[in-house]
Formats: C-alpha cells, structure tokens, sequence
C-alpha cells in the first residue's frame, strides 16, 4: 500500500504560484487546470494539463505537478522521471517534492532510493507525518524493521489521530515479530478509520500469527463486510480453515478468493492443497496450473524486496 | 487425507521454555579436543560467489573403532588471493578420551598442491559394501571419491568411478533408488557460474560491492550416480531438475510405499521432491513438488532453501520436513499429513518469528535432551559479509538456534544453546556423540571461520538413549531406508536410517534416540529396505547396539561419562 493521493495534495500549496506567461497556453490556466482534474479524480486529464504545461512553463513547479499527476495515473517510473527534472530545477529541498519522489520511488520498487531521498527531507522536516510515514514505508519495504519502527513512532507522535501512522507501525512491528503491538496498532487505525478493509485484512493476518483464530476470523469477517469479494480476506479465511482441519471450509474460502482475482496466488497455491486433501486430484491439479501460470506470470513486486537484492548493474 | 491430521496443527502452538537446574547446554570443546582448522574462502575481494558457500563437516567413522571422527572440507585461494596457507580439506581422528588428531596425511587425505580444489562438503557410506565408509566430497567442480582401504588410508578412485560431473555440487544424499542392495548418490547442483563468467554487483543500497544475488546466474540440473556394484557408477542427470539452484538434499520415504523420496532445498527456486519410479531401463524421476506442497511457502512463494531435513516432529509416524531460508524468510517446516502431501506448518509450529532475522544453513531434527522427541537445531550465517552495511539490522555473523520438542511443540530454547548461541558464519552442521556419554553433540563447519566442536553438556541426564547401528545385507550395507520404530511404555519413535540432510554435512552413522526415563526399548522393530522385517525385545538403554540384517543384534557397546577406549 502506497500513501494515498491526499498526502501529496496536502503539499501543494507549499509550491508558490508563479505569474502567467504566455497567452494561448497561459500557465496558470494550465495549472489550475491539471489541479481541478486531480481535485476530481481524473488524474489522466490532469497528465496531459501538465503535459503542456511543462512545455511552454518547463520549471520545477510544472515538472512536480506532472510527476504528481503522473504518479496518480499509475505512471510510477515516468513519475520519477519528471520529479526528478523538478528537483534539478528546484534543488532547494522541497518536502513536497521529496514526499512526491518517495512515494513515485516506494511505487517503482526502489525502496532505498526512497528512503535516501526522504531521509534528508525528514532531517529538514522533523514534524512533518506525511514524510516519516513514507520513510518509515519506505524501510518496512527494505525490510528495516528496527528503523521502520523508530521513524513510524515519530510519525504516530507527530500525527496521532492519523490512521495510517498507526497502521504502518502495525506493519513494521509485525515484521519485527512483536505480534501483540503489532495488533494493537491494526486496532487503533481500525478505530479511526472502521472502513478501511485493508486494515481489518493486516489485524486478521497478524491474529493468525498469533494464534487467535477465532479473532482473526472475525477481523477478516469485518473486512468481507467492507468488500464482499475481498481476496486477501477470503485466503485469510480458507489459511484458517486449512489449519482448522476443515479442507471443505478452505476450498469454498479460496474458490471465492479466486473468483474474486483469478490470479491470487497464495489463493491458489493454497486450493490446491485443500482440494488435494479432499482427494478432488483433478481440480486440485488444475488450481496447480493455474497456480503455476500465476507463478510464472512474474515474481511478486513485494516479495522481490524480500531478499536483499545484489544485482549486476547491466542485468 | 483426514480432517484429523489437519486437527493436529493446532496443537502446534509455541510453548514456553524455562531454563532449569541440571538442564542440558552446548559448551565449546574444540580447543581441547584438538580440532584446528579454519575454512578458507579463498577471497580476494572481488566476491566470487563460490566464496559464500562453504564450507563442510562429515561425521564418520572412518577407521570403524566406534568412535566418531570428522572431516571438515575445506575452500581454497582463488585468484587475486594472496593470502596464507592452504590447508586444505582435514580429517580429525576421534582418539575417544575428548581429543582428535589430525590424521589427513596418514589416511593419504592430504593433497599436494596441485591437486587442491576448492570443495564445499560432502558425504560417506559405504558405497562398496566392504564394510567400512568411503568418501564423496563435493567441489566447485567435478566430485571426488575416496575408497576407503580398511586399514585407515583412503585411495581416490579415477575420475571417482563414475560418481562426477563438471557441475557445482554442494549437498549430497545416499539412497538406494533401484532397489539393488547398494547406494545410489544424488547430488545437488547450484549456479552454472564459473570465475570467468563472474559478475561484479553491487548492493543498490549502499552501492557498495558484494555477492551476486543468485537469479544472477542459471541453476544447473542435478546428478544421479548409479551404483554398478563394481566401483564404478553410472552418471545421469536428473530430468525435472532443470533450473533448480540445490543446495541441500534429503531422502526418506514420506508416504510410506516403500520406495524413496528425495527433496532437493532450492535456492530463489521451487523446491524439488522427485518420486521414484522403477521401470525396465531403470529407476525414473518424477518431479512432484507442487503436488506434493513442499515447493513454496504457504504464500505460493518460492523461498531460498540453503539446508533441509526430514523427522517426524510429532510423532504420528510419518516424517515432517524442515527447510533453513534467506533472512526475512522463515525456516519452513512442511507437517506430512500423509499420502504424500504436505502442508506448511510453520506459523502452527512456533518457529516462524524465531527464524525470521536469521539466515539458516545446516540443521537436524535431533534428540538433544533425550526425551523422545526430536528437537531442531540450525546453523545460522549471512551470505554478505558486509551485510551491517547494506541492512543495519543484520549481522553476517549470527548465532545458532536450538528449538526444543515438547510433546510435538518447538519453541526455542534459549537457555540451553550456551556456545551454540554465539555468533559464526554458519554453515555445515553435524550431530554425533563425539564423546559417547548418550547425549548428541554438535560439530559446525563456518565460512571463513573457524571449526567448532560443541559438547552437549547435561543432554544425557535428563533422559538415556540408545544407538542402532545397522548393517545391511541383503540390503545396503548402511542400512539405509530402513525403518526403524523403538518403543517404551510412554512412547513409540519411528525414524528412518538416512544418509542426507543438512546443509553441506553428513552426520554419524548410528541412529539416536532418547528414551526418557525408561531404561529399555520394550521393542525395536527395523523394516530393512529389502522387504524383511526383525523384532527386537528389551534393549536395553546406554548402548549403542550393532544390529545386522538377518542376525540382530551382533554387538553392543556401552555409553557414559569416562568410558575406556
């Protein structure tokens, strides 16, 4: 999970307004366009709004709405391209520029590119939430559990009533094995923001850890309140059944997962065990292959960070 | 496949462990024992990814006096390296007061110079059926295999009989795949990666150089050696094995058909448990991993598998599977629920969060405190010796771990690792009882460190033990395969006598187990891999027992403190 538009829109004013230019492609029309697109969710308009206007306007203000823009889109490596020709034209250390090429860096995988840009602007910016969040997002994906936990307390101090604070701790804490933390913090984002599934699904996985299947059930029961057909919910269910010596419980669980994302693999990978062990061999090897389609459709992006990745710099 | 088996995971919650006076602890031996040897990794700083690897321990013995010895396989300078000397790999001689010898030259094990290669470990049985064990020794290149003379040397057979390929093998297991009264060797392949393809990498971290990631490099296909019966063997490649990265290799039968299994721990790649299929031109391997649920994780993910065993932790009589993976990967335990499928039961079993920081290697499911269930011990160690560089809250350096097995339950136990808890680059990891006072001891192989021999201390006071050392006849010599069920009033245990597991090791011949309180086996019943069956009554505890196929039991010899040589 990437922090939400919000946290970047919440940064924009930080970049001053700059006086019109030109008279058919007149910047600031530009501008104030492109930002009631993303405003009203249409972030593709918004790309071709700041399209133009880093054409006729090509200063670090315009590249930074079109990386933002970009990055809303779904654009992550292209984001990064136009946010960092911001930061060459605006290398004064913008927090809003550094939250934005974080976040388009978190997006693209490059987790400790992320880190080492927002590390400096939260050196600048000790107070400022959206940027430890990110950090601390951004070292949870390196699998930096000690560091993830100490930026994430400083973003939970600096914005306690903010959900995600609470859960991205949950989520380094239970990285570093502290289950019972870990929930507490899955609780207290539930309690401030009830309808986020995403949440109910991280409480519900860390209950499993623990043990606590009972609670656990009832957290992703909460999350298929939320969004009937989620996928990460409903493997959680069909996980506990399996465990629970109830293969015909797993199987509907993960059959509704499947349908929900025909490629979810741990769903998959997770039916054909529980149909193999109601001895139904032909639909088990059959979620096999589908398994193993899945598998080979690529390695999963998280997951690739999971290993620290030494690479040839040509490979 | 029951809904009662699956029931069974519940149980395998964490349970707590509390230090105790007169409990068992792992204390270093090494020094006085004699034992000095440091792997070389043989670095230059240009971070050959063969650097990584080793090295190796095999526990054996080797001039059959019953008293366990051990070979640590050693690396070797690569080029760039100036460093010191070369030692190559070293045979230690178990003198049976609490000292060993180095007896490499004597057992004509010392190489000249030009001959040294760079070896990551090993295995030993007795692949001739002349009574004693030979040696195979993996390398960054082809094998070597030592027969061994009966009179405490050892002569290399040409081109190893057969038993070779140019590949880079690490981990080897012996089995008796065709049934034919003698051992078959499989043997696990790595990286197609040779000095003058090296890469240089670099972490994107820290841009800092270090070792390549393994997806740098293609796996290579594994090999089956064929025993012919006249020191020669017959090498095959093993289809179905394309692409796998093997570092460790286990066999045993896990669905109960007789005939084995052998699993193959897959660096970044898909697990590998091949079935075994005899046919007119041969034995077949048929690769069921997927099928069988031992090729990924309960995620669907492949993990980095480095060391692997099979034990039965639950007692339920059929053997469960562990796997040691990278950091940030659990060590993966598979629960065997019978006909042939596994699940994974590592969050059940409790040791999930306890593995999660380390980087595993060498392991055993073993009786450590003689209780009658098998406990886990693993060997831990970076791959990247600048890791604290890369990662703040990693080590390359990192202690071992014991999981202590109460009534099916592991959880770790701190309080008894002592020496095992300090931290080495571990690697290879072997059990023995070195000192044959009943209780199982540690000898740990590290890279670029040096040998360890870690005495289990108080292990045979709190419950006795007994060793079975067979010998086959009408099948293997080593007894391999067979199944062995050891029975008390409070108990039944049943093992499988393998040679295999771990990581880059070999562990002792005889067969351990812990009997608790009781003072005899009431039974022993062995299933000999040719069909016949033998019942043992009332053996009794403090011994290990010789058993031959066809005769039963043809010698014991006593355990305990100050036993005389």
């Amino acid at each position: 999970m990437s922090l939400r538009a919000g946290l970047l829109l919440g940064f924009f004013g930080l970049f001053a307004s700059a006086p019109a230019a030109s008279v058919q492609e007149d910047p600031g029309t530009l501008l104030r366009a492109g930002q009631r697109w993303l405003e009203a969710g249409n972030p593709a308009a918004a790309v071709e709004s700041f399209r133009r206007l880093v054409r006729v306007a090509p200063d670090g203000r315009s590249f930074y709405y079109f990386g933002v823009a970009l990055l809303e889109a779904g654009h992550a490596e292209d984001a990064v391209g136009a946010l960092r020709r911001a930061e060459e034209r605006a290398p004064d250390g913008n927090p809003a520029l550094a939250l934005a090429l974080g976040t388009a860096l978190v997006r693209t995988g490059d987790a400790a590119a992320a880190a080492a840009v927002l590390s400096g602007a939260a050196e600048r910016h000790p107070e400022a939430a959206p940027i430890l969040l990110q950090l601390g997002y951004a070292h949870y994906l390196q699998l930096e559990g000690e560091a993830a936990r100490a930026v994430l307390l400083r973003a939970r101090a600096a914005a306690p009533g903010d959900p995600a604070a609470h859960f991205y701790l949950g989520l380094a804490e239970a990285a570093l094995g502290e289950l019972e933390p870990a929930a507490a913090s899955f609780r207290e984002a539930i309690r401030r923001a009830p309808d986020e599934p995403e949440f109910h699904v991280a409480l519900g996985g860390t209950l499993t850890r623990l043990g606590r299947a009972g609670e656990a059930r009832a957290a992703y029961r909460a999350a298929l309140d939320l969004v009937p057909g989620s996928a990460a919910a409903l493997t959680g269910v069909g996980l506990l059944d399996l465990r629970a010596g109830d293969p015909e419980g797993a199987v509907r669980a993960f059959e509704a997962a499947v349908e929900a994302d025909p490629t979810h693999r741990q769903a998959l990978y997770n039916l054909a065990s529980a149909l193999a062990l109601l001895g139904r061999n032909e639909e088990a090897a059959a979620a096999r292959r589908r398994f193993a389609e899945s598998a080979a459709s690529g390695e999963d992006p998280a997951r690739s960070l999971a290993r620290t990745r030494v690479r040839n710099p040509g490979s | 496949m029951t809904a009662g088996a699956l029931a069974g995971l519940v149980a395998l919650a964490p349970s707590a462990g509390v230090g105790e006076e007169g409990d068992l602890r792992f204390a270093d031996r090494t020094a006085e024992a004699g034992i000095s040897f440091h792997h070389e990794d043989g670095g230059s700083g240009r971070r050959y990814v063969i650097e990584i690897v080793g090295g190796g321990v095999l526990a054996l013995d080797y001039d059959q006096d019953g008293w366990p010895d051990l070979l640590f396989v050693n690396g070797h300078p690569l080029p760039g390296d100036s460093g010191g000397a070369t030692v190559g790999h070293r045979l230690f001689r178990n003198l049976g007061d609490g000292r060993f010898s180095d007896v490499t030259a004597a057992a004509g094990l010392l190489d000249p110079l030009e001959r040294l290669r760079y070896g990551m470990g090993g295995t030993a049985g007795d692949l001739d059926s002349d009574g004693d064990p030979d040696l195979l020794l993996t390398h960054f290149g082809e094998e070597r295999l030592f027969w061994n003379q009966g009179d405490g040397t050892f002569r290399e057979a040409s081109g190893a009989g057969g038993a070779s390929d140019p590949h880079w093998t690490t981990s080897a297991a012996l089995l008796d795949a065709d049934g034919d009264g003698d051992l078959d060797i499989y043997a696990a392949n790595y990286l197609d990666y040779s000095l003058d393809r090296h890469r240089d990498c670099v972490s994107p971290v820290r841009e800092i150089l270090a070792y390549c990631h393994p997806q740098e490099y293609p796996g290579v296909t594994d090999s089956f050696f064929e025993n012919l019966g006249d020191r020669t063997f017959a090498a095959r490649r093993v289809p179905g094995s394309e692409g796998g990265k093997g570092l460790g290799v286990v066999v045993a039968d896990v669905d109960g058909d007789g005939s084995p299994e052998i699993h193959v721990a897959n660096d970044t790649t898909p697990n590998f448990l091949f079935r075994l299929i005899a046919g007119e031109d041969g034995v077949r391997f048929s690769e069921e991993g997927l099928a069988a649920g031992i090729a990924y994780n309960e995620e669907g993910l492949p993990e980095a598998g480095m060391g692997t065993d099979f034990g039965d932790v639950d007692r339920d009589g059929r053997p469960d599977l562990i796997v040691t993976n990278f950091d940030f990967e659990t060590n993966t335990l598979y629960r065997n629920l019978g006909g042939g499928l596994f699940l994974d039961a590592t969050a059940a079993a409790g040791i999930g969060g306890e593995s999660l920081v380390e980087l595993g290697f060498g392991c055993d499911f073993a009786d450590f405190d003689n209780d009658g269930w098998l406990d886990l011990v693993v060997a831990n160690g970076h791959i990247l010796d600048n890791i604290a560089e890369i990662q703040s809250n990693l080590r390359f350096a990192q202690p071992g771990q014991l999981f202590g097995n109460a009534g099916g339950r592991l959880a770790r136990r701190r309080e008894r690792e002592g020496d095992l808890a300090r931290p080495r680059v571990g690697r290879g990891l072997a059990t023995l009882d070195y000192d044959r006072d009943g209780d199982l001891d540690l000898a740990l192989a590290s890279n670029r460190g040096p040998a360890e021999l870690l005495a289990n201390e108080g292990g045979s006071g709190l419950g006795a033990s007994l060793g079975l050392l067979l010998v086959g006849s009408a099948s293997n010599r080593d007894g391999v395969g067979a199944q062995v069920v050891v029975e008390t009033a409070e108990l039944a245990q049943g093992e499988e006598r393998r040679i295999g597991g771990s990581y880059l090791a070999r562990h002792e011949a005889p067969m351990w187990f812990g009997l608790g309180p009781a003072v005899r086996a009431d039974a022993v019943v062995i299933r000999w891999p040719s069909g016949t069956e033998k019942r043992l009554e009332a053996l009794p505890a403090g011994a290990v027992h010789v058993v031959r196929e066809g005769a039963g039991v043809v010698g014991s010899a006593a355990l305990g403190p100050g036993r005389p040589r």
